[in-house]
């Protein structure tokens, strides 16, 4: 009677060993950061606007009284977002397509004149938390890259492949500043354990 | 046939030894208890037996008492039964439903009696009296009032061989017990997974019980030791399968103004009362983010709507512009991105509107985008076409805006020195204050 115990018991626990394993098992949060990013420190090198050239032109427009009013472009329509050239000086984080001493591209969409909104000075190093920008090309058709030191300049047309953006998050730009080191350093912590 | 005989007692005895996890034994008897669990009808069967010894059939009475007890130690089921016959055991069987998740611990307790032998009124002598005898042929009433309830550990020879007569209780030979148990399969109980929302969104957390209809629910919240900034979970429906968590609000850990996390986490607990009244607890966790996908608001900058008036000067034989016409500067449009649940919210607000008020006149960008400054500009402006005027005024407003983006630009830690100025004293006094964010506009 007791070898036939042992037998059952022996048997229960090895039906119960893969069952335990799958309990055991702790499920991980979710990520928060969707899609590949990279983490790189740059310097800015240059500054210019994607604009939609055929909204940068005043048309004339006449009134009930006969009088003919030269409706100004909107910035709202015709500015899509500010172009940063950017020299890689260090990668955090990186993917296959960005190297170090390289000059990337990084588009922030929107109006320039927006509060809070990321945005660069030239000459400055930053810790820059990036994501690749949509490549669809048909989405930036009839846009150009406007010069803002020479506006009046001619514009070149706008190739988004290889173009950056930065990632959603608080701290996805960050001066290199003394005060800001040990902020830098946590993330850069973060970016490689991820 | 004595020698025979206590031979036979001592090699049960010591049989009972070898099997001390299943037979226990009294005085040459042999006692055992199983108890069993059939998960098809949902029923614990209990049994427990007491035999004899071969050798003393017929000369006392088995006995045998069950009690089945729960993992509370409550008694589930009971009975017991004397072999009145003679067949040389006694047995009882119990059978009751299971509860989920229970281990039933069935204790037997097995005796044997003398038998009653006669009773009879003796009416000789005065005062008359009333005589009961039992056969104890083995003596083994001897061992009454010893207390022995492990008879194996006593050498236990049998004193004399006698019979033996008495007027009181029925003589007992002491007792043994013996023990077996049954778990019922527990129950499965599932809990919603971490969740990640933000401050004043709402969470949705539920238990799911399987293999039972649970009677209540509890829901509870911790937060780590020392978190400041009132770590608080308000659950919808704290005594229901599913329940929600409105308002989620982010915790300062550590409690610093601008070293607190980013992410609050709690730790979310259901605590299940199952049928049997067992507690079963599960638990989750909530992580509150403060970081709202970003900044919590925006401020769209004015801009210059409308146009000037143009007409064609006759006297010049140009196309020229006349004035202002219906040029005019649109407000600042504040944009608050997090919820108005958010405790972060007003703060946001009154960030987001200083903001707005910096374009004002005298405000840090009052002088910028103005209708003047603009019209400035535009007025000299002249053009043998009117295409062409439209032209050189198009050109204007991009040059006049790049320019005035570039001053916006280098006044940016001023305005958003203003806006702070104006949220820090909002509550909560976390992350989004001037001290903690200045440096991101050096």
């Amino acid at each position: 009677m007791i070898a036939n115990r042992l037998l059952l018991c022996i048997l229960f626990l090895v039906v119960l060993q893969p069952t335990s394993t799958v309990v055991g098992v702790q499920k991980s949060g979710a990520q928060t950061v969707k899609g590949p990013f990279v983490v790189v420190i740059g310097v800015v090198s240059g500054t210019s606007a994607l604009v939609r050239v055929d909204k940068l032109t005043a048309n004339a427009r006449t009134l009930p009284n006969g009088d003919r009013i030269a409706e100004l472009p909107k910035p709202s329509e015709y500015y899509l977002g500010t172009i940063y050239q950017v020299r890689v000086n260090e990668i955090i984080k990186g993917n296959k397509r960005i190297r170090s001493g390289q000059t990337i591209t990084i588009l922030i969409p929107g109006p320039a004149n927006v509060s809070d909104r990321v945005a660069l000075s030239s000459g400055r190093k930053y810790l820059l938390k990036l994501l690749l920008l949509d490549e669809n090309i048909e989405k930036y058709k009839g846009t150009a890259v406007m010069d803002l030191a020479h506006p009046s300049s001619v514009k070149r047309q706008f190739d988004p492949r290889d173009v950056f953006t930065v990632a959603g998050e608080l701290d996805n730009t960050v001066p290199i500043t003394e005060g800001n080191k040990e902020l830098i350093e946590r993330i850069k912590r973060e970016a490689r354990n991820r | 046939m004595n020698q025979l005989k206590t031979f036979a007692f001592f090699a049960l005895v010591f049989c009972c030894i070898c099997l001390a996890s299943v037979r226990t034994n009294a005085q040459s008897a042999t006692g055992f208890t199983d108890l069993s669990y059939d998960d098809f009808t949902n029923t614990v069967t209990a049994y427990s037996e007491t035999d004899a010894d071969y050798d003393i059939w017929g000369d006392y009475q088995a006995y045998v008492r069950l009690v089945v007890t729960n993992d509370s130690g409550s008694i589930i089921a009971s009975g017991s039964q004397l072999d009145d016959f003679g067949y040389g055991y006694a047995s009882v069987t119990l059978q009751f439903a299971g509860s989920p998740d229970t281990t039933y611990t069935g204790t037997g307790t097995h005796k044997l009696y003398a038998y009653l032998y006669d009773d009879y009124w003796d009416y000789d002598y005065y005062p008359y009296r009333y005589y009961i005898n039992y056969y104890d042929y083995w003596y083994f009433g001897f061992f009454e009032g010893y207390g022995i309830d492990y008879p194996w550990y006593y050498r236990f020879s049998s004193p004399s061989y006698g019979f033996r007569s008495r007027r009181t209780r029925p003589i007992s030979l002491g007792a043994t017990h013996s023990y077996d148990s049954a778990t019922t399969p527990g129950v499965s109980i599932e809990i919603t997974s971490a969740q990640t929302v933000n401050d004043g969104e709402t969470a949705n957390f539920s238990v799911t019980v399987t293999g039972d209809t649970p009677t209540a629910y509890k829901w509870e919240y911790s937060a780590p030791s020392g978190a400041g900034n009132n770590p608080q979970v308000n659950f919808s429906a704290a005594t229901s399968a599913t329940t929600s968590v409105t308002n989620a609000h982010w915790f300062a850990k550590p409690n610093e103004m601008c070293g607190a996390a980013i992410n609050a986490t709690y730790t979310i607990k259901c605590t299940v009362t199952l049928s049997n009244g067992k507690r079963k607890t599960k638990q989750t966790q909530l992580t509150v983010s403060a970081a709202f996908n970003g900044e919590p608001g925006v401020t769209e900058g004015v801009s210059i709507t409308g146009g000037p008036r143009h007409g064609f000067d006759t006297s010049r034989n140009l196309w020229v512009v006349i004035d202002r016409g219906t040029m005019a500067r649109s407000a600042a449009v504040p944009h608050v991105n997090i919820p108005t649940t958010s405790q972060f919210y007003d703060k946001a607000v009154a960030h987001e509107n200083q903001h707005v008020a910096n374009y004002n006149p005298g405000g840090v960008l009052g002088d910028l985008w103005t209708v003047d400054d603009l019209f400035s500009r535009l007025s000299p402006l002249t053009d043998s076409t009117e295409q062409g005027l439209l032209n050189k005024i198009a050109q204007a407003v991009q040059d006049w805006d790049a320019n005035q983006t570039a001053i916006f630009n280098s006044r940016r830690r001023a305005d958003e020195q203003a806006a702070y100025a104006a949220s820090d004293p909002v509550g909560p006094q976390y992350l989004g204050m001037w001290q903690c964010q200045q440096s991101r506009y050096p």
